[in-house]
Order: C-alpha cells, then sequence, then structure tokens
C-alpha cells in the first residue's frame, strides 16, 4: 500500500512503491550514461537513517529541493519515453516535497546542525562535477534516495 | 513555422472514469481534407520549472481523432495543463490549452460489477478488473440479527474467488467497494446482494 | 596506427542474481579459441579501487560467483571482465550498477503441503540466503525484506480459487470437500520493490472421510 515515511514528527505518506516502480524503468539506461563511478554523491555518512530523527525532515526537503531545482530541470533526455519518465518522477517527488513544505510551516521539520551538515556535504559533492555529468549522476542515484526513503 | 491560419481546437474537456482519463475537443473541420491534433501536456513541476517545456501525449501526437486518451500520460497525483492544435500539412494552428488544470484525484469511481455464485457450501465472488491501480475490498455477512460483517481484500481474476463457507437454509449478503492506492480514494459500495444456502437450516 | 575491434572477445557481461547468489555471467566468441582467457574484477561504485576476484583470474569459463563479495546489502557495485585471446588480443567490458536488493530475483518457497479430511495444510519454510548479519547469523528473506509476504491459491476444480495471504508460514485452506484433487500455488511477494517469486506448486488430494464406515 502507501509508505508512511516518519521523519522525526513530521509524518506524510507517499505512493513510494510507484516512484520505484518508474524509476526502475529507466534506471539502466540513465545509470549507463554514469561514467564517474568513482564518485558518490549520496553518500551512506549522509543517509536519512544515519540522521537523527528530528533532523530528517529537514535534510530530505533539502535534498529533494536539490533535484527538483537543479536536476531535473537540467535532465536532457535521450527520448520522449525517457522523457515521459522523468517528467513522472519529478512530479511524485514534487508532491512529497509540498507535503514537507506543510511539516515545515507546521514546525515540525526543523533544520538542526546535524541536517545543515550533512546537506552541505552532499551539496559539495555535488558541485566538485561538471554540470551536465552531476546531473546524470544524480539522477542515477534516485534509487538511493528511495532507499533512503524506505528506510526511513 | 506553419502559418496559423487553420482554426484551433474549442471545448476542451477531461473525462475521467476509474482512473481512464480522455480529453475530447470539438474537431477542426476542412472540407475534403484529413485534419490532425497533437496533443502535449506539462506536469506541475513542469509548470512551476520549466514553464517553457511541454511534453507530446504518448498516443496523440499526432491523431486524427477529436479525442486522446491521456491515462498513460498523467502518472502522478498532480495538475497536469493540457493542449491541442490542429495541423493540415503545413498549416498549423494556434494551440487550445484545457481551461482548468486536470487532476486524476478528480476521476470518478463506480462501485464495481460484482457476481455472487455458489459452489456447495463455497460462497463465491467474481470481480470486474478495472486494471493494476485498484484493490477491492468486500464486504460480506450473514443476514440475521447482529450478524458480524467479515471485510476481505480480494484481487479480480480470471476465476470467482472464495469468500466463506456457509450454513445451509442461512442467507447470505454481499457487497464490493474499490480502493485507488495512487489518489488514496474508495469508491461508493455497490448494491448489495444477498443468496439463499439450500438445504435445512442445521438444528441449533 | 589502427586499433583492432575486440568487442566480438566478450558481450553480455551482466549479473545474474537470485535469492542474492550474484553470478557474474557472460558470453564469449561463438568460435572462441580455447585459448581465451578470462580475468574478473570487481568494485564498489563510489570507491577508486578495483579489485581482483581471486579464483577468477585467467580462467576458460564464462562465469564467476561474486556473491560473498558483493554482499553487502546497501552497497552498489560494477564488476568487468577482461578477456584474452591466444594471439594476445584483449577486450574488457563492465556490467551495469548492480544492486543485490533491487536485482535479484526470487525463486519459490519451500513448502510442505499436507492433506486432511476437509482441509490443506501448507507450511511455508524460511528461504535462508548467503548474506550474513553481523553476528554471523545467515539471513533469510524475511529479515531482509520487511514487507514480505505469502500469497497462496487453491485452485477449485477450474471453476473458482480460494485465496490466502500474510507474513506468517503455516496457513490452512477449509472448508474442503473429501477424497477431491485440488492445485496449490504459493508465490514469495516483496510489494514495496514489486517482487514476485515464481510459484511453488503441489497438487494434492484431500483425505476420504471414513467417519461413517
Amino acid at each position: 500500500g502507501l509508505k508512511t515515511l516518519h521523519l522525526g514528527s513530521c509524518v506524510i505518506t507517499t505512493n513510494l512503491q510507484g516512484i520505484r516502480s518508474g524509476f526502475s524503468e529507466i534506471r539502466d539506461s540513465v545509470q549507463a550514461k554514469d561514467e564517474i563511478i568513482d564518485v558518490r554523491i549520496l553518500r551512506k555518512t549522509q543517509s536519512l537513517q544515519g540522521t537523527k530523527p528530528a533532523d530528517q525532515c529537514c535534510l530530505l526537503h533539502h535534498i529533494l529541493r536539490l533535484y527538483l531545482d537543479r536536476v531535473f530541470k537540467n535532465y536532457q533526455p535521450p527520448d520522449h519515453h525517457i522523457f515521459r519518465k522523468v517528467s513522472r518522477l519529478a512530479n511524485s517527488l514534487l508532491t512529497i516535497k509540498k507535503d514537507l513544505r506543510l511539516c515545515h510551516a507546521h514546525m515540525s521539520c526543523p533544520c538542526g546542525e546535524e541536517a545543515k551538515e550533512k546537506y552541505s556535504q552532499i551539496l559539495s559533492h555535488f558541485e566538485e562535477l561538471p554540470p551536465q555529468a552531476v546531473v546524470v549522476k544524480a539522477l542515477g542515484e534516485l534509487d538511493i534516495l528511495l532507499q533512503w526513503m524506505e528506510e526511513a | 513555422d506553419g502559418v496559423a491560419v487553420l482554426p484551433a481546437p474549442q471545448n476542451l474537456s477531461v473525462q475521467s472514469t476509474n482512473m481512464k482519463h480522455v480529453l475530447t475537443w470539438s474537431p477542426v473541420t476542412v472540407p475534403e481534407e484529413i485534419v490532425h491534433y497533437s496533443v502535449e501536456y506539462q506536469g506541475e513541476y513542469e509548470s512551476l520549472y520549466t514553464s517553457h517545456i511541454w511534453i507530446p501525449s504518448i498516443w496523440c501526437s499526432p491523431t486524427q481523432r477529436p479525442e486522446c486518451d491521456i491515462t498513460e500520460d498523467i502518472t502522478a497525483t498532480v495538475s497536469y495543463s493540457l493542449r491541442v492544435r490542429a495541423t493540415l500539412g503545413s498549416l498549423t494552428s494556434t494551440w487550445s490549452t484545457l481551461k482548468h488544470r486536470f487532476n486524476q484525484n478528480s476521476t470518478i469511481l463506480t462501485p464495481p460489477g460484482m457476481e455472487i455464485t455458489m459452489d456447495g457450501f463455497h460462497l463465491l465472488i467474481k470481480l470486474e478488473d478495472l486494471g493494476p491501480h485498484f484493490e477491492f475490498f468486500v464486504s460480506y455477512w450473514r443476514r440475521e440479527p447482529g450478524a458480524k460483517e467479515h471485510i476481505k481484500v480480494v484481487r479480480p481474476g480470471v476465476l470467482p474467488v472464495y469468500l466463506e463457507t456457509v450454513e445451509p437454509g442461512a442467507a447470505y449478503c454481499v457487497k464490493a467497494r474499490t480502493f485507488v492506492k495512487a489518489i488514496g480514494r474508495h469508491s461508493a459500495f455497490s448494491p448489495t446482494e444477498c443468496v439463499k444456502v439450500q438445504g435445512e437450516a442445521l438444528p441449533l | 596506427h589502427i586499433t583492432e575491434d575486440t568487442s566480438d572477445l566478450l558481450q553480455h557481461v551482466k549479473f545474474q542474481s537470485s535469492n542474492f547468489e550474484n553470478i557474474l555471467t557472460w558470453d564469449g566468441r561463438p568460435e572462441s579459441a580455447p585459448d581465451t582467457v578470462y580475468s574478473v574484477q570487481y568494485k564498489t561504485y563510489g570507491e577508486e579501487e578495483w579489485l581482483e576476484k581471486e579464483g577468477c583470474q585467467r580462467i576458460t569459463q564464462k562465469s564467476c560467483n561474486l556473491t560473498m563479495e558483493t554482499s553487502n546489502l546497501t552497497e552498489l557495485y560494477y564488476a568487468r571482465v577482461t578477456a584474452t585471446d591466444g594471439a594476445g588480443r584483449s577486450a574488457t567490458k563492465m556490467t551495469n550498477r548492480f544492486s543485490s536488493l533491487q536485482h535479484t530475483s526470487i525463486k519459490p518457497p519451500d513448502v510442505t503441503c499436507i492433506p486432511k479430511v476437509r482441509s490443506i495444510q501448507m507450511i511455508v519454510h524460511p528461504t535462508y540466503t548467503p548474506i550474513r548479519a553481523q553476528n554471523g547469523h545467515q539471513l533469510t528473506l524475511e529479515n531482509i525484506f520487511q514487507d514480505l509476504l505469502y500469497h497462496l491459491k487453491l485452485r477449485i476444480n477450474h471453476t473458482y480459487q480460494m485465496h490466502l495471504e500474510g507474513k506468517q508460514r503455516e496457513f490452512e485452506f477449509v472448508g474442503l470437500t473429501p477424497d477431491t484433487e485440488f492445485l496449490g500455488t504459493i508465490m514469495i511477494c516483496i510489494p514495496n520493490l514489486f517482487k514476485e517469486s515464481t510459484p511453488y506448486m503441489c497438487r494434492v488430494k484431500t483425505l476420504p472421510d471414513r467417519t461413517w464406515t
């Protein structure tokens, strides 16, 4: 059924299974374009489940914003098929971000030092790489982000 | 870019039932000519972040009929903008955009069709298969005062599905409704159907 | 300087995984000379170093078991094969990014079907995987997939089905006709990853009812 994400005092439900299904359809072709396999943006040291619950919502909120503002926006799909699948992912993650923004409005999405520190580490990994390459890599790492959310 | 002398399609609207979404419009008619149409869409993400980008519909870019099954284009529970234009050879109309954005959570959910049968003392149900979005919640009870109502999640399939072992002489009633996980909504219940079991009621 | 095309030496380098048994397989040239040898390396995604797989260096067969090397469920991996033929020509090819959690297929469960007079009991046995917990215990599929459940169907003379579903391991179809044959199918389902095993099937006959004889 629907997945309930417990992110500290922010609790949201999402159709994570549908999102994973959508990503699995393009995973191999997107990941195959990522040639920098010595580098990983979403590393275990910054994972959601390794973060204290109170900071999980803020960390996820910032990661989703990074994806919506700088990954999906700049990704150039090779064909319409991939284009539609990526659109589905972007719109699905947008609904999650909107739910997190509601938590933020209800003061249940605080940004503590741990969230800020981990997000800045992710951002630095992200900004170390050339623009077009990092977009492809980040999109290919959506399965990591979805697994983090699965375990939240 | 073709000169837009062709009139743009009018009266765009979406009919959506049980997660099947169809966009329709008034046909553009040119005597003895076949007019084609192209449909494009934008999810909420595209509207907010990449508003210049429209995505061609999977089945209707182009199409000859003044309607388009957009079910496979609407893949997230956000509001979608839709537009259509007509083309005739090199002539192209301007785009017509759906007045109100469409969200699949507004789909009409109808009570499921069901068929109640018996096999010996087994109460069986066969449900209409409405596609992968749908789960079926079936309620059934013995028709007697204070009877307990049982609820079962049933997967539709080719064959009827067993619900309960019933007792001779008793009557049992059944109703069902659908649930769509993607939009978190139920349909109304189907009309209740009751069946009387053959044979003498067992002595108490 | 003309570089020779050696891509024909090596094709379809990929992981074949089921129940977390991760086997790297590849194809050589259809009529590849018997003296073509293959060497395997693997690495964790995000790390720099390629590691040589001991036991799969300069081998002639076209598969290599990388189960132990790719057993961390939170990691993603790559493997690559280098083929070298007798004339010294060589080619190297790499797999797609591999995650055993996402890619492993699920084998049918092991089930004991026990017929009785008016019911059939089905006992599903745990499925152990090569994955070990930190304390060394072998993990079962149930340990790994929190949302794992079993889906059972009993077909009654081609006219209807009984369904049972749940996380427990013991199930019983009741209210059956004695001395009658039934076809049972049992599958493992992992909804979150939309994985479903191929079914285990058992054909059983309920016992005759001897109460009045």
